[in-house]
């Protein structure tokens, strides 16, 4: 009896391993789609893209034509081209400035959104709206619009159209000496200024943040916010001590996310431009070291916040 | 006697309203309530206000825009604005042709996110954590930065096959999982399946389901509500793309490509006009999908989605 058992255990241990072997297998049968779409196509477009960035890439009459001409395109990029550096560094401020006012923005709606009131399912529906219509095909129509608008306007200054320019320029001035007579300094100032101008991209961008931080916000446990109650807490207490806390790892989730979905947002002019070097005038090796420092800027970035951020994060398991 | 006992029922119910709103908690609480309703109100109101313009634009004439007078509703109401897209993007060859590649790549990528999710939520192998780092990566890794390389091999696509305005490069990145946010898809299953209980699948085995049988019998069925959104999620953004459709589609009849076409011809006011009209239709059949699904959007985003 004693040796059948053991004999079975020898077989179970075998099987054991055996299935342990397979259950590998099985992972790797499971991501195999994944795994050929990456090593195949995705990976080697990522080291050719950085090979290109060193070369000089010419299609010509349905061939590749390569020159390797060192670090010259990451020279010109900030030593000739004029263009490029302004539009990166308006892109940086813009990244940087619109993940600040999207989280801050989308920290607030989503706790308001889970207040109880009258149609808060119609209020959410609306919010999540953009997610779904406000990408692709609207932005490029609306930045289209935009630039023929702006042709248009510097063709033939029409009176009327100066006229409302400097009615909202005037506005937006007046508040901005109010601002700053009131003693607020003038960075913040332009800060709130440009929130205010854009809190129809910011609406139509926090979309999938609001979803996150509300999710979060639900998965906090109900009790405890019935001890603070019991503890005598003010709604103050709680939010600082239960709620804020309990939602910094999505602020973090929210940020990276925030920046990975802004930089690649036409809106900033970076990636047109990217574009229009690459095809329409044809150097697509000086592009690929555009998007490659574009790519590591933002890269650079996101370590930042990383490093910043995941130190201040209170995890409670 | 009853007028004097509804008087006492008003003075009763003043009391009470009294009560609750003439103290100091109960003033900052209705404050409050106006705030909000302000605040939710006003930012509805520039979410939908875009959309309502173009809408409204879509059934002026040239002589609403030059008459004054005119703000919204439009004095010279005419359809020839949608005629004129109709016509123009060919709106109804194109809504074909658009939604059955998104409807097909939706598909795609629902089924082999949800693959690949659940190998990376339930099975142990080597290099997993830096595998998942590369769907990761996918996600980091902007469009444009291999768009150039990703243009040269499908145009020369083993060896010479010219694939460029074919929807091959779509759907053989779908099926591959490198798609259109397919980084994002393959997240959120992943982050699905692992909060599954263990016991499920352990049931399903002893009754002799092999693993596949296992993810599609058990797994699959209780992952609804994700796998409508994210059916929802990539159909939509692969019928507004235009970063994919522009570059590897870009001869195609697909809404992201033709809807500028509303316009040729037209002067002034009127290309932005036809422009934003076009827009607006080709994004009208999302509404409805929206619709539709948003209740499983919102509540499977919500319950266990993007939330790690």
């Amino acid at each position: 009896m004693g040796l059948s058992g053991g004999k079975n255990k020898a077989i179970y241990k075998i099987n054991f391993n055996g299935a342990a072997l397979y259950k590998n297998i099985r992972g790797y049968l499971f991501i195999l789609p994944f795994l050929i779409g990456f090593f195949v196509i995705f990976l080697p477009c990522l080291v050719e893209s950085f090979i290109y960035s060193f070369n000089d890439v010419k299609i010509d009459f349905g061939s590749i034509v390569q020159k390797y001409v060192g670090l010259k395109n990451y020279y010109d990029a900030f030593m000739t081209d004029t263009e490029f550096r302004v539009v990166l560094l308006s892109a940086a401020k813009g990244i940087i400035l619109d993940t600040l006012i999207i989280i801050m923005f989308s920290f607030f709606i989503s706790n308001v959104l889970n207040q109880k009131f009258h149609g808060r399912g119609l209020a959410r529906m609306i919010f999540f709206l953009p997610v779904i219509l406000s990408t692709g095909i609207i932005k490029a129509v609306e930045e289209s619009n935009a630039m023929y608008n702006a042709m248009e306007a510097f063709m033939e200054t029409t009176e009327e159209g100066l006229m409302f320019d400097q009615i909202g320029l005037a506005a937006s001035l007046n508040m901005q000496i109010m601002l700053l007579n009131s003693g607020i300094s003038p960075s913040i100032t332009n800060a709130i200024i440009y929130a205010l101008q854009n809190t129809y991209n910011i609406a139509n961008s926090s979309g999938v943040q609001i979803l996150v931080f509300l999710t979060a916000l639900q998965s906090i446990p109900p009790s405890l916010f019935e001890v603070a109650k019991i503890e005598g807490a003010t709604k103050w207490e709680e939010f600082w001590k239960i709620t804020f806390p309990m939602l910094t790892p999505m602020i973090f989730v929210n940020i990276v996310y925030t920046i990975i979905d802004t930089f690649t947002n036409p809106v900033y002019g970076v990636l047109s431009y990217i574009h229009t070097v690459a095809f329409a005038r044809g150097r697509m090796g000086f592009a690929s070291a555009l998007s490659w420092i574009y790519f590591l800027i933002v890269m650079a970035v996101l370590g930042l916040v990383t490093l910043i951020i995941s130190r201040r994060i209170s995890y409670l398991d | 006697m009853t007028t004097v006992k509804n008087k006492d029922l008003t003075a009763l119910k003043i009391t009470r309203l009294k009560s609750k709103y003439l103290t100091p908690a109960g003033i900052s609480g209705l404050a409050w309530k106006i705030a909000r309703a302000g605040i939710i109100i006003g930012l509805c109101y520039v979410i939908l206000y875009p959309f309502m313009v173009k809408i409204i634009d879509s059934f002026k004439s040239f002589e609403d825009f030059l008459d004054p007078n005119v703000i919204f509703i439009p004095k010279y109401f005419t359809l020839e604005n949608i005629r004129n897209v109709i016509i123009r993007t060919q709106y109804f060859k194109t809504l074909l042709n658009t939604a059955t590649l998104s409807g097909a790549i939706a598909l795609l990528q629902v089924v082999v996110s949800a693959l690949v999710g659940y190998g990376f939520a339930r099975f142990k192998f080597k290099g997993k954590s830096l595998l998942f780092f590369c769907v990761i990566l996918t996600l980091i890794v902007p469009p444009q930065t291999i768009m150039i390389p990703l243009f040269i091999r499908f145009r020369f696509f083993f060896g010479g096959l010219n694939l460029i305005s074919t929807p091959w490069p779509s759907v053989i990145m779908a099926m591959l999982g490198i798609g259109l946010r397919n980084g994002l898809y393959i997240f959120m299953f992943r982050q699905v399946f692992r909060n599954m209980p263990k016991e499920l699948e352990e049931a399903s085995y002893i009754d002799g389901c092999n693993c596949f049988q296992t993810f599609y019998r058990i797994m699959l069925p209780s992952a609804t509500a994700l796998l409508v959104t994210v059916f929802i999620l990539s159909f939509s953004w692969q019928w507004t793309d235009t970063v994919h459709s522009g570059l590897l589609m870009s001869k195609l009849q697909l809404f992201a490509n033709v809807v500028e076409r509303a316009s040729t011809g037209e002067k002034e006011i009127m290309v932005t006009v036809l422009n934003n009209a076009s827009a607006v239709m080709a994004v009208l059949p999302l509404a409805g999908v929206y619709l539709f699904g948003q209740k499983f959007l919102i509540e499977s985003l919500e319950r266990s989605g993007i939330v790690g």
